[in-house]
């Protein structure tokens, strides 16, 4: 089955399968993900996405890691006592 | 150390402002901090003791802060100060004694080019729980530790992660490249634990 994404990117086949700038490559995604990125890297990044396949795996797997982080670690709530203890110390001060 | 290094402007807020500006810009961000405290030391005594050291000293810093100005990152930045200064010396963390050896190995972490990736695929980390990811995460050593949840978990820029740790953005960067392939082996482990093999074609799957 071809995906959204792959009938506008070309198939996987069509795509590199070895990077030989990986190191780079792998820096730049590192950007994209975490929203760092300039219009000029964004540029890249698409560029490379369209025929490196080791772009596009490295891409999903960064943000698929970002996004557990963000969403699938439990969050604790601050317990009440510690928020009644600092503002009765600070209401002392 | 002082919070009030970096800042060169102090405030002269009164008795009820004080208050005021606690409550309106501290506050909001406590569950953030409790979090961040303990991810840091593991352990909810901890956690708690390392908040209520961060919110007293904020207060008694207030005159640091200009109000409107980022409290998040100015209270994270202290409370990671007091982690390392204060705490750490006492933590029960076990991780404590190779964190020194960590320091030193990867002291270079600016120079270091690697570009070894970790053979990991994306549905692989999809069918993880969230315990084996917390996990994950909290097997890394303090630092790497911090800048994952510093940037993924709060969604720090890594300008703010630069004032916050004090160190440069170069070295925010590395950091969390390493930190990440750190990461990425372990939830390879966690995945092989389960029984993935983690080189195998999505035909295992179907
Ligand atoms: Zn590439």
């Amino acid at each position: 089955m071809i995906s959204e994404a792959e009938k506008v990117q070309g198939t996987p086949q069509q795509k590199k399968t070895h990077c030989e700038h990986e190191g780079e490559c792998m820096k730049l995604v590192q950007l994209i993900v975490d929203g760092q990125a300039t219009e000029e890297q964004m540029a890249q990044f698409k560029n490379n996405m369209a025929k490196c396949l080791p772009c596009e795996n490295g891409y999903e797997l960064e943000k698929c890691i970002k996004d557990a982080m963000q969403l699938r670690i439990e969050k604790k709530c601050v317990p009440t006592s510690l928020i009644d203890c600092i503002k009765k110390k600070i209401s002392g001060l | 150390m002082s919070e009030q290094e970096e800042i060169p402007t102090l405030q002269t807020y009164s008795e009820t402002e004080k208050h005021r500006v606690f409550e309106k810009e501290f506050m909001p961000h406590i569950d953030s901090m409790y979090n961040f405290a303990f991810r840091l030391t593991n352990d909810e005594d901890d956690a708690n003791d390392l908040v209520q050291d961060t919110y007293l000293k904020a207060f008694r810093f207030i005159n640091s802060f200009e109000e409107g100005t980022n409290a998040k990152a100015w209270l994270f930045r202290i409370l990671k100060n007091s982690f390392i200064n204060d705490f750490r010396k006492k933590s029960k963390e076990p991780s404590k004694v190779d964190y020194q050896d960590v320091e030193t190995t990867y002291n270079s972490e600016e120079d270091a080019e690697t570009t070894q990736t970790v053979d990991l695929r994306a549905e692989t980390v999809q069918d993880l729980i969230g315990d084996e990811i917390a996990n994950a995460l909290n097997s890394l050593p303090v630092d790497f530790r911090t800048v994952i949840i510093l940037c993924d978990i709060e969604g720090f820029t890594y300008e703010e992660m630069a004032k916050i740790l004090d160190i440069p953005i170069g070295t925010v960067r590395s950091r969390l490249h390493r930190a990440r392939m750190l990461l990425k082996e372990k939830l390879k482990s966690y995945a092989k634990n389960l029984g993935y093999d983690v080189n195998a074609d999505t035909l295992a799957e179907n």
